[in-house]
């Protein structure tokens, strides 16, 4: 189940920038039913995106609101950051697991501050070594 | 039976038993387990589906089990061994010593924890499970200017009269459960990671022994606050979405919250 939903946020993740594409082309409508089509009865809205270097590391993430359920991803070089949104609005990273921050670019920030030199890894990416 | 005491008041020997009781779970193994058992419930916790770990009214239950089972494990190694706690709201100079914890890092080897027994240099405590790519312990004390909670705080959280409130997660208010794990009010448990910051700040927290300490304070709270509040007890009861009702199993095992209600058969604090 949580796979499933995190591989649908992917797909959202990709729709949401297609549609970020087309809107400029004047066909946002149909791109717009497309994903309604896929998500069910619910518009994805956008929460915020971002892309950018915070001190010498690339971050890049985005947050979507569908519905009630909230999607969002981030990476920092391109790993992985775990991130979740609160329910209050707010996120949290498993770099910074007891804060909260108000953006996702501010939670991806301090998991860089925090992280220093080192990089963000998911769940079982090590064993035993 | 055992009984759990302050860390400021063990005796050297005491502290020595705990210290290489920690090492011998790192050495065979036991240890990783217990610190992958908490990343996978700090990653799969969530305000918006299932949460039994964390941002939940089983945060306390859940942990008073997951402490249970490691103390357990420390006492397959030395049946006299019992987890100490860290009042936080006192200043401790007994903590963060080189026969115990050990210190703090520093900001130019990206807060490494440098000596004592948990240091990598030793050669004893090497990160395996984990949430990001630190093979070291590190810890950086006070981080941002941040001040551990003061009696004062946790006297207007041990004065909530009710265990917990809808809806049941990280918004909660009014509730003892989600004020002393600290997303409102004073910012308690949380504070304490954060303070600590480093290792403890993140998912895999635990990779820190002083995890084990800060969570068998957290524990004596509610205890005091269970006996303070007698007739206050564990919420929700039935029909809940997402959270263990208080008969409900805790994964990833069968305890249910309210078989973690009474501790005083297990343990009791000093």
């Amino acid at each position: 189940m949580h796979v499933h939903e995190e591989e649908n946020a992917r797909v959202l993740g990709r729709r949401r920038f297609l549609v970020r594409g087309l809107v400029g082309g004047g066909v946002a409508v149909a791109a717009g039913a497309g994903l309604i089509g896929l998500s069910g009865n619910a518009q994805a809205v956008t929460l915020e995106e971002f892309d950018e270097i915070y001190l010498k590391r690339h971050i890049k993430g985005w947050a979507v609101n569908e519905g009630v359920n909230p999607r969002c991803e981030a990476t920092i070089d391109g790993d992985a950051l775990h991130v979740m949104r609160n329910g209050d609005g707010t996120f949290t990273t498993s770099v910074n697991h007891y804060e909260s921050f108000e953006t996702l670019r501010d939670a991806t920030r301090r998991a860089v501050e925090t992280l220093g030199d080192l990089r963000p890894e998911s769940q079982s990416a090590h064993h035993g070594r | 039976m055992g009984i759990r005491k302050n860390q400021a008041s063990l005796t050297p020997a005491e502290r020595t038993a705990f210290v290489n009781a920690v090492l011998a779970l790192k050495q065979n193994g036991t240890y990783d387990q217990f610190v992958q058992q908490h990343i996978v419930r700090a990653n799969g916790d969530s305000d918006w589906s299932t949460r039994i770990g964390h941002r939940a009214p089983s945060f306390l239950p859940w942990h008073r089990k997951y402490l249970i089972d490691f103390e357990a494990a420390l006492q397959s190694i030395n049946p006299s061994v019992t987890i100490p706690y860290w009042d936080w709201t006192v200043a401790t100079t007994t903590l963060w010593t080189n026969d115990f914890m050990g210190p703090t890092g520093t900001s130019g080897t990206n807060w490494r924890v440098p000596t004592g027994p948990f240091a990598y240099s030793g050669g004893a405590w090497t990160l395996t499970v984990r949430s990001d790519s630190a093979n070291y312990l590190r810890r950086n004390l006070g981080a941002g200017g941040l001040q551990l909670p003061s009696s004062f705080d946790l006297a207007s959280v041990m004065g909530l009269t009710t265990y917990d409130t809808s809806p049941w997660n990280s918004t909660s208010l009014n509730s003892f459960r989600n004020y002393l794990e600290g997303f409102r009010g004073p910012n308690l448990h949380n504070r304490v990671h954060n303070w600590v910051s480093g290792t403890m700040a993140g998912a895999g927290s635990p990779n820190d022994p002083v995890f084990w300490l800060h969570h068998c304070n957290v524990d004596r709270l509610w205890s005091e606050w269970q006996a303070q509040h007698p007739t206050a007890t564990y919420q929700p009861a039935f029909g809940t979405a997402d959270v263990a009702d208080i008969d409900e199993p805790m994964a990833p095992w069968a305890t249910t919250p309210r078989d973690m209600l009474d501790h005083s058969g297990l343990y009791t604090y000093a």
